[in-house]
């Protein structure tokens, strides 16, 4: 599903952000990158859904390469890609439903259809009653359910979460979580940037460590190691 | 009840809800268009000020280069009028043949400039020179048995409107005829309405070219604050996969419909103000018998101001995506 060979990320003019990064994540996995602020973990979600470029090195992701492909072929790469962002990234004037079908409209998904899911997803998400709200109005942890719904809705084949749960309480912490590993029992390959260490131990799941742009630690189960 | 009373902790009905397979119906391509048109719309609802300002200054623009289109018209038929009363006298030697005069009347014939050809004899020429001579017309007596006036194709030109290299070229091109004496015009007549016609040609030109150049220019500058405005929005919209063509095409649309709107807009308020104009030149008579009859623009001209509206907006709002083809 993602596959990194040796791949360098320095930001202009000189800043470097990852250094000889060598990854392979398989379909299915669901896998933490743990790593301190500033150590490159946004850097390297970023390389997998196209929004930066590697500087050296080669990025496959879900079967492309890309190095090689345009601007077209990662907009259709995003297509099989839900990304969470960790400050939402909602459209603030549009309401709750809007947001959720958003991610199918681009697609060129007719109206009804797309209402009919999203309608559904909020339902699963216990967000029905708000889908006509405006984002700012609901609370942090509601939005970020928002923003899950819209990268669920197209059944990605991989989500990419950076900081899902920054803002949360322990509560919707767990619930961002379960819907998450739920994704990842129907199939999707999910991958969590996080310094939340205390989910990341008490979900025991594959974790790769960052620190200064090196993976220094890659644990199947960092529970183990404590 | 912060989740909405749903359990936490695992049934959500992800799986069931991506398995019950609901059908995902795509637009067509129209169905697609019409969505990128509402889009359009939508952003040019979303920042009203900023659409009317930019649509008023384009059907301002755009009334001035109609409003010039409207001049030269006129123009070029003044200039028309002026080519016409144009002729051209070819003289003939005596010793040319009836025939070479016959194939030299032709080939003038020919030329699309040329209204009137009609040739003057000898004893024409003549009697016509005796009547212009009135009461010295004593002057010419024994003339008749030894006439000096050479025979002659007087050449009326017509609509065609001729430059001051076209005509001499034209002119020349018979002078080579063996039986052609010399050619005489009216070289001031001619030489000044070429002139005129440059200067009003190239003046206008020049202006419009520039008075598009702005609408281009303004059109480019209000797409760029939609997109300032939406920018949000579109990258959200490239986040969960809009191809660059979903972002471009609304604001392509959006340059397409203020160059459209602005030149349609630009010609309604020319025509109530040609109306306006040519009422009130009408209870002038003089003006009345100076100028030829006033009227508008033609079908075709009134289409190409459209045309040039919607091409200035497309190139106006493409000036201010052309980046986001690549990002
Ligand atoms: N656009 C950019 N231009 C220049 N340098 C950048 C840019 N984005 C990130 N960096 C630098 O790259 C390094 C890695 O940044 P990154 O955002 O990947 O870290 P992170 O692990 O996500 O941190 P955090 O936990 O705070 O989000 C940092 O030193 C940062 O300053
Ligand atoms: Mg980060």
């Amino acid at each position: 599903m993602i596959n990194f060979s040796n791949v360098h990320k320095i930001y202009p003019p000189d800043q470097p952000a990852l250094v000889s990064v060598d990854l392979k994540v398989r379909e299915r996995d669901f896998v933490f990158v743990a790593g301190a602020s500033g150590a490159g973990k946004s850097t390297l979600l970023k390389l997998m859904f196209g929004a930066e470029r590697a500087t050296r090195g080669e990025v496959l992701v879900v079967g492309r390469n890309l190095s090689e492909v345009g601007a077209q072929g990662i907009a259709y790469l995003r297509r099989e890609i839900g990304i969470i962002f960790q400050d939402y990234k909602l459209l603030t004037r549009r309401s709750v439903i809007d947001n959720v079908a958003f991610g199918l409209e681009v697609l060129g998904v007719k109206k009804k259809p797309r209402y009919d899911l999203a309608m559904q997803l909020l339902e699963v998400l216990g967000l029905a009653d708000r889908a006509h709200s405006l984002p700012p109005t609901l609370s942090g942890g509601e939005q970020q359910r928002v923003a899950i719904a819209r990268a669920l809705i197209h059944k990605p084949r991989l989500i990419l979460a950076d900081e899902p749960t920054g803002n949360l309480d322990p509560d919707m912490t767990k619930v961002v979580f379960d819907l998450l590993l739920e994704a990842n029992a129907a199939g999707v390959t999910v991958l969590v940037a996080t310094h939340n260490l205390a989910v990341i131990e008490e979900l025991n799941l594959r974790t790769i460590v960052l620190d200064n742009g090196k993976i220094i630690g890659n644990f199947q189960s960092p529970r183990a190691l404590g | 009840m912060r989740d909405g009373g749903k359990k936490v902790g695992g049934a959500y009905g992800l799986d069931n809800l991506w398995k019950g397979d609901v059908d995902l119906q795509y637009f067509s391509k129209w169905g697609v268009a019409w969505q990128l048109t509402q889009q359009a719309f939508r952003s040019l609802c979303a920042s009203p000020f900023t659409s009317i300002l930019a649509l008023l200054t384009i059907t301002v623009v755009m009334l001035l280069v109609g409003a010039l289109l409207l001049v030269s018209q006129h123009t070029y038929g003044l200039m028309a009028d002026a080519g016409r009363g144009l002729t051209i006298s070819v003289y003939l030697k005596d010793a040319a043949a009836e025939s070479e005069v016959a194939g030299l009347k032709q080939a003038i014939q020919a030329a699309p400039q040329v209204a009137e050809v009609r040739y003057i004899s000898k004893d024409e020429a003549l009697k016509s020179f005796h009547k212009s001579l009135g009461e010295q017309a004593g002057l010419l007596e024994g003339l008749e048995t030894d006439n000096p006036l050479p025979a002659s194709v007087e050449v009326t030109l017509g609509q065609e409107r001729l430059d001051q290299e076209g005509f001499e070229q034209f002119a020349a091109s018979f002078r080579e005829n063996p039986a052609v004496e010399s050619i005489q015009y009216d070289r001031g007549l001619v030489g000044q309405a070429a002139a005129l016609f440059h200067f009003f040609g190239s003046v206008g030109l020049g202006a419009a070219a520039l008075l598009l150049l702005l609408a281009a220019f303004i059109i480019t500058n209000t797409i760029r604050l939609m997109l300032y405005a939406r920018r949000h929005e579109i990258v959200i919209m490239r986040m969960v996969g809009a191809t660059a063509g979903f972002v471009i095409a609304p604001c392509l649309i959006e340059g397409c419909a203020l160059g459209l709107l602005g030149a349609v807009a630009g010609l309604v308020v020319l025509y109530f103000l040609f109306l306006l104009l040519t009422g009130l030149l009408a209870q002038l008579e003089l003006v009345r018998a100076i100028l030829p009859q006033l009227t508008f623009l033609p079908w075709y001209y009134v289409f190409l101001v459209i045309l040039m509206g919607v091409a200035v907006g497309a190139a106006g709002s493409f000036m201010a995506v052309r980046r986001l083809a690549d990002e």
